[in-house]
């Protein structure tokens, strides 16, 4: 863990949302380690463990399996952040991922990955460079899109679901973590 | 002291008020319009184009900025066209403006992906210490482990792989198949390599280099019109859409302009305002009847019928009554109307049309010491005489000079001659003729009165002769007398075939307005010498007997003089395939640069047999048989037509044999065939013992399965699958819905049939796309590829004359490559293993007679069957060619990352003919670089990336390099004996470039790949220079052909054009009581295109889906709706033998009673739900089709009937098809999103009680 960022726990989400190959699930113990000293609640905690504990205990390829029917091939479900703003916000989905592009760069970090910076998990280690209200301000401003991926997982009561619960709480607290999260229509 | 210095020189006060107090002058901050300024400030704007199956071709600007891609808007950069022509632009639709959505959308396939079960598998295999290849054998070697995943296919399960392991994975099959079964084994489906030719090129050069087999589309698709080579030799040559300005007078019938030419519809648009005349022919109130004057609302599938009696109207008035000038001319000269036929006697005294006379029946063959079988005859009306005119198939092969339309006797010093229409007046005899007939409840052939003369044939027998004229006018009933008021009397005669009156109860068009079209028509064509116009496509050619309806047209077209004709001809736009510099992508795409003859095969043919659509036949090949056949092949089914035509070599054969092909080569080899003749001796003589049989005898043998399959650029199984459900059920082995019975068609000839129909033929499919679609949910391997902003790559189109690219705009997203650099990377793979396991080896392969090559003379006068001991199997005559070529399977990665020395050795060329290519080879070692690793490719041309390959296809190709072309046109000299290279010299120090076109797209160079000119004078027209230049047509007579007289065509009623009504495909005759005792319509199912999509690309796109219901949808009349309670938005299933398809119900005014029309390619990723009645996913537009061969498309080995690659051959018709429709209750919907468990992975098939034909339970 780098010890320098700033609210570590978004680093700990964000791995967590990674994709499951051989190398993400020898990092697994390392992660749950890194869940007591990330600056999680208990009740986050408990909820994240639950995860890790069934990543550890299940078949390997049926967990990458998981992941692909659920993140890459389910658009309701794509980890990437600005194809859940409708037809209307999708309009400006080009704009959109330029704009979050120099955001990153003018807070003086530049992209690593051929991912695109809309990409949960790339949003969310950025979060991890921001003081807690500045990543809470950030997760807020994506509230409508995570809702709309967490909505599409209570629909399919997948097993990531906790994880975007309390993500999508981070940025809208008055959420209770354990309760569905209403799709905005 | 003055004022002067109280005031400032140079400053005034800022105005806060001006223009009376109209203007003001306000402070607050305008930073807000930075926001716009910014949207359009970028890091750069490439040029590319979308590489879909669409005839656009629209260059775009893409925006990038931060190496993401913002939106793309048109490109107006075209170059201008003349004075009075509207320029091409704007070019670019809604669905091109949509297409940045896709390279971030939720659908794009963003890593390499294999389904988990096959994985785990191989995984296993390899962790047990195998090598790649014995791992596959171990799978597929076991059944149990065989059928874990292919049973689960289209059921998801993937996972994501790194390229290294599919790249291997993928590699390894292709080695087994090759050592097992076979490289014939090895197939690839990809369409339309005008779009993005280097995606294809990539693809069909690896294949290519292993003997792997890429088949044909532009026939499977059906948009390849078979009427072309039948008419002209030609594949499909259409005027640009700029011509259609230079029409004066146009009739559109089933093509939907401004819905599916939307770039081009402005032209169409435009014409009308010049006073050009437009009249519309469609079943339904299409967008393109908006644009008409006049709207002909022909029942669909009935155009012949129509257009005949127009063709009746113009024969009476334009030929018989008077003689106009320009026609008669035109008809002596280009069209085979004078040319004299034999009349076949019947057992009842009357007579048949019967084959061309040749000039080697006639006496010391007229003079003819070469192919005198092949050149046909004309009556001299100078000499009195018959004559053997110049320009006929025979002066192509093995003679120069002859091969033009010079009005010459070829024999007597050239002189000057006047073929003869008609000999009426001149006649011997009067005879009766039996014209075959197919209209519904009339008599099997219409009994016609014919002038011919007698002759004496150098045997000494005595026949009769009529040209094709007078043949042609008696079919057509036409009075052949003067008197107008005979003439009317008839045009009202409905009992007489082929005229206004009869056409009237068949098409349900007005007769007056017959008469009215075909009169203006034609006297627009007299007085402008042909600028009338006939723009036709899929809702005219998408039907078995569609070259009946197109010749139809195409007669209207040739009696009036307008084919060839600067805004005149025939326009046919359906499917995309003018791919300009053809001639350089070729030697690229086929790699014939290292290896020639390749491997191809016949995609209609090959999905009939292997997708087992033939097990199901319902049609009696018999039934379709004319009154007159001689009928030698009666009783045969229609796939037994398939077999006789692959062991005759007329169509291809992939897999070819039911062995190994580098078995039966070594095999040869081993009994001391030293040379390729030798080997193909011995394997002819292994064929006529029965040791060695064709795979299309016993498709169903494991033995002949194919076993790999690459579909790239493609949506086979989601969009182009005719017969979806059977691809679903034998070749992919997955959950189906098809209903019928496996033994309808138990009755074969030449067939082995087998009880047990073959389930999961593949091994192995492997998709590449950049989105995810139903092609990839059935894959085993799923390959992330570069979107059209992420690759170079060139386009092409028919509808403009530019060649632009495609450019990497942006680096390929996510683990994403272009075409080129995925198949480099499985070359790479395999040419380690292909080097342990199989090393140099000898391949053989069987190909068919080739059009364009002297391999086209195959047998003149009849048809000799060497397996019925009718004539000894000849390779190359009688029977297929066959040829040996050398593989070095250790070598494939280095021969495809090189330009091969072919080149150089054997030159190149297209169409028959042949340059020297040197210079061009040589100066691309220089732009490309040359290749340093060691081995074969050291020193050659790199084509490591594709920019090279892209520069290697413009400098080998006529139309962008114009040395080349100069070189084209003195070839065809030579040939011809005309002086053509003028064509091409005002261009020949033109060099187009990759970097030319980036800057702005350019031009091509004329060229004789193709029929019509680039010039500032005209508009691209095809036939251009066969009427202009009098360059042959490429058939048999060397003109425009109305009379086929191969005993086929003849046997199966088509020698002339004949009305056939849409064919009844028997699929919804025995439905069962469940879905009968319901509310139901019985409905012919339409499928044109759409205006969201381009086939299945947009078709799930957000933007695209937002515009009209979000999902799939049928339309049905209003009237229809009412009588089954059938609201709109309803959900419906269509049910027929073949399957189900479910989607919402669109009620319209619009469509007539009696049709159901079902947009093209709507996914069934996309909003569809389970079919109650198949239990299964509600399918798509194809899960009620099922594809039927026609035996007069596998002709070959003649002439202008001879197989080509896209070019002839069965075509796979879909809109006879008739599907049950029925409302479906919301209850009834089922989204079918569960799990997979045990139960539901067994059903494959739908549940028994639904089998059509069957009790219930």
């Amino acid at each position: 863990m780098n010890t320098a960022l700033c609210s570590p726990s978004y680093r700990v989400l964000a791995a967590l949302l990674e994709y499951p190959d051989a190398a993400f699930r020898s990092r697994l113990p390392e992660l749950r380690a890194a869940l007591a000293a990330s600056g999680f609640t208990s009740k986050e905690r408990i909820v994240l463990e639950e995860v890790c504990a069934w990543m550890a205990n299940t078949d390997g390829l049926d967990l990458e399996a998981l992941y692909v029917r659920t993140f890459d091939l389910d658009a309701k479900a794509d980890l990437h952040l600005t194809s859940h703003l409708g037809v209307d916000g999708d309009r400006n989905r080009g704009p959109d991922l330029i704009r979050l592009a120099t955001h990153f760069e003018d807070a003086g970090w530049a992209l690593t990955t051929r991912e695109l910076p809309d990409y949960l998990p790339v949003v969310l280690e950025f979060a991890a460079t921001l003081g807690d209200e500045a990543a809470r301000d950030l997760l807020a401003g994506a509230g409508e899109a995570l809702a709309a991926i967490t909505a599409r997982l209570e629909g399919i009561d997948s097993p990531y679901l906790p994880v975007l619960r309390l993500i999508t709480r981070r940025g809208a607290p008055d959420i209770p973590l354990a309760r569905p999260v209403e799709t905005p229509s | 002291m003055g004022y002067f210095l109280d005031r400032l020189s140079y400053f005034t006060k800022k105005r806060t008020a001006f223009a009376g107090g109209h203007g003001m002058l306000v402070t607050d901050s305008r930073q807000w319009e930075d926001g716009y300024r910014g949207r359009w400030r970028f890091d750069k704007i490439a040029r590319s184009t979308h590489g879909v199956n669409c005839t656009g071709g629209c260059s775009w600007r893409i925006y990038v900025k931060n190496g993401l891609v913002a939106f793309e808007t048109q490109y107006t950069d075209y170059p201008c066209t003349r004075p009075d022509l509207p320029n091409h632009e704007p070019r670019g639709c809604q669905r091109g403006a949509s297409y940045s959505w896709y390279l971030y959308s939720p659908h794009r396939i963003k890593h390499p992906m294999v389904r988990g079960r096959l994985l785990a598998l191989y995984r296993a295999e390899r962790e047990s210490g195998l090598d790649p290849v014995a791992a596959w054998a171990a799978i597929q070697q076991d059944p149990d482990k065989r059928r874990r995943y292919t049973a689960v296919r289209g059921l998801g399960g993937f996972v994501r792989a790194t390229w290294d392991e599919v790249t291997e994975m993928i590699a390894a099959a292709n080695v087994y198949t090759i050592q097992t079964h076979g490289p014939d084994r090895i197939i690839g489906f990809s369409p339309i390599p005008a779009m993005s030719m280097i995606s294809y090129a990539a693809g069909s050069r690896y294949l290519s280099l292993i003997g792997g087999v890429p088949l044909s589309f532009y026939d499977w698709y059906c948009d390849l019109p078979p009427s072309s080579p039948q008419t002209w030799g030609e594949q499909t040559d259409v005027p640009e859409a700029a011509d259609w300005y230079n029409a004066t007078y146009i009739i559109v019938a089933g093509t939907n302009l401004p819905m599916t030419r939307t770039p081009d519809a402005h032209f169409y648009a435009e014409v009308r305002y010049k006073g050009a005349k437009v009249v519309a022919v469609a079943p339904d109130y299409a967008e393109y009847v908006k644009f008409a004057d006049l709207w002909m609302p022909a029942r669909a599938g009935t155009d012949a019928a129509l257009f005949m009696a127009m063709n009746h109207v113009v024969l009476s008035e334009y030929y018989i009554a008077r003689k106009e000038a320009y026609f008669q001319e035109y008809a002596r000269e280009f069209t085979d109307l004078p040319m004299q036929v034999l009349l076949r006697a019947l057992p009842d005294g009357c007579y048949a049309g019967g084959r061309f006379l040749r000039a080697a029946d006639l006496v010391a063959s007229l003079g003819q010491t070469h192919n005198a079988e092949w050149k046909t005859v004309v009556y001299d009306t100078r000499a009195q005489a018959f004559a053997c005119p110049n320009g006929s198939i025979g002066f192509r092969w093995g003679e120069d000079g002859k091969w033009n339309l010079r009005p010459e006797d070829a024999a007597d010093g050239g002189r000057a001659i006047e073929a003869e229409l008609s000999c009426a007046g001149h006649e011997t005899v009067m005879v009766k003729v039996r014209f075959p007939h197919f209209a519904t409840g009339e008599s099997d052939t219409l009994e016609r009165q014919v002038p011919a003369r007698r002759i004496r044939l150098a045997d000494g027998r005595e026949a009769l002769v009529s040209s094709v004229f007078d043949l042609l006018a008696a079919q057509y009933g036409v009075a052949r007398d003067a008197d107008a008021g005979r003439r009317a009397a008839l045009y009202d005669d409905a009992t007489c075939a082929y005229t206004p009156a009869w056409q009237e109860r068949i098409t349900g068009v007005a007769r007056a307005d017959v008469l009215r079209v075909a009169r203006e028509f034609a006297d627009n064509a007299a007085r402008t010498r042909g600028k009338s116009m006939v723009i036709v496509g899929a809702g005219t050619n998408h039907w078995y007997h569609n070259d009946m309806n197109y010749r139809s047209i195409i007669s209207l077209l040739e009696l009036c003089g307008c084919v060839g004709q600067s805004g005149g001809g025939w326009a046919h736009y359906v499917g995309q395939e003018k791919l300009r510099p053809q001639a350089g992508w070729a030697p690229v795409a086929f790699a014939l640069d290292w290896a020639r003859p390749a491997r191809q095969m016949a995609g209609t043919s090959f999905f009939y047999q292997h997708t087992d659509q033939w097990r199901y036949e319902k049609v009696d090949a018999d039934s379709l048989l004319a009154a007159t056949a001689e009928g030698r092949y009666r009783g045969h089914s229609l796939a037994d037509y398939a077999v006789v035509a692959e062991r005759l070599g007329w169509l291809p054969s992939a897999p070819h044999f039911n062995e190994n092909p580098l078995t039966v080569c070594a095999r040869a080899q081993g009994a001391g065939a030293g040379s390729e003749a030798a080997v193909a001796a011995h394997v002819a003589a292994e064929l006529k013992s029965g040791a060695l049989r064709f795979a299309s005898e016993d498709p169903d043998d494991p033995a002949n399965w194919p076993r790999n399959l690459f579909v790239w650029r493609a949506n086979l199984i989601g969009t182009s699958a005719k017969g979806h459900e059977y691809f679903l059920k034998h070749l992919l082995g997955a959950q189906n819905g098809v209903l019928g019975r496996d033994s309808e068609g138990r009755g074969h000839r030449e067939i082995t049939w087998r009880d047990e129909a073959p389930i999961a033929k593949l091994d192995l499919m492997v998709d590449i796309n950049f989105r995810l679609n139903s092609t990839g949910a059935y894959a085993d391997i799923i390959l992330p590829t570069a979107t059209w902003y992420e690759k170079n790559d060139l386009n092409t189109t028919d509808m403009h004359p530019f060649i632009h690219p495609l450019s990497e705009a942006v680096e390929p997203g996510w683990e994403s490559r272009s075409d080129w650099q995925i198949f480099k990377a499985i070359a790479c793979a395999f040419s380690e293993l292909g080097a342990r396991h199989l090393g140099v080896r000898a391949d053989l392969l069987a190909i068919p007679l080739m059009h364009d090559s002297p391999s086209e003379l195959g047998q003149p006068l009849a048809v000799r069957d060497w397996k019925r001991g009718e004539c000894e199997p000849v390779p190359g005559k009688t029977m297929p060619q066959l040829r040996v070529v050398e593989r070095d399977y250790g070598a494939i990665y280095q021969k495809y990352i090189a330009l091969g020395p072919l080149l150089v050795k054997e030159g190149n060329g297209t169409k028959g003919l042949s340059w020297d290519t040197r210079e061009a080879y040589e100066a691309l070692g220089d732009t490309n670089h040359k290749v340093t690793l060691k081995g074969v490719a050291q020193g050659l041309p790199s084509l490591e990336n594709d920019i090279g390959a892209c520069e290697a296809i413009l400098a080998l190709a006529p139309e962008t390099n114009g040395e080349i072309a100069f070189r084209a046109w003195r070839a065809l000299e030579q040939k011809t004996g005309l002086a053509l290279t003028h064509l091409a010299s005002a261009r020949r120090d033109d060099k187009i470039r990759f970097r030319d076109i980036q800057a702005q797209p350019r031009k091509i160079i004329t060229s004789p790949t193709w029929s019509g000119i680039e010039s500032e004078h005209v508009s691209y027209a095809a036939s251009y220079t066969n009427i202009h230049e009098r360059i042959p047509f490429r058939t048999l007579t060397g003109r425009a052909q109305f009379y086929q007289d191969h005993e086929w065509m003849r046997d199966f009623g088509e020698a002339f054009c004949a009305y056939r009504p849409p064919l009844d495909m028997k699929a919804a005759d025995s439905m069962p009581a469940a879905l009968k005792d319901r509310p139901h319509l019985m409905l012919n199912w339409l499928t044109p295109h759409s205006k969201w999509g381009i086939h299945s690309t947009y078709n799930d796109n957000l933007r695209m889906l937002n515009l009209f219901r979000g999902g799939p949808t049928i339309w049905i009349s209003e009237d229809d709706a009412r009588s089954i309670g059938l609201a709109d938005n309803d959900w419906v299933e269509a049910v027929n033998a073949n399957g189900a398809t479910v989607a919402r119900a669109v009620v319209s005014q619009r469509i007539p009673r009696g049709a159901a029309l079902m947009y093209h390619a709507q996914e069934k990723t996309v909003n569809v739900p389970g079919s109650p009645t198949t239990t299964k996913r509600g399918g798509i537009l194809n899960s009620v089709t099922r594809v039927i061969v026609k035996p007069t498309h596998m002709i070959g080995g003649y002439a202008h009937l001879a197989w080509g690659f896209n070019y002839y051959g069965p075509v796979g018709s879909q809109r006879d098809e008739v599907v049950l429709v029925r409302r479906l209750d919301d209850t009834e919907i089922d989204w079918r999103e569960r799990p997979l468990d045990d139960a539901r992975e067994a059903a494959l098939d739908p549940p028994r009680r639904f089998a059509l034909g069957e009790e219930g339970p």
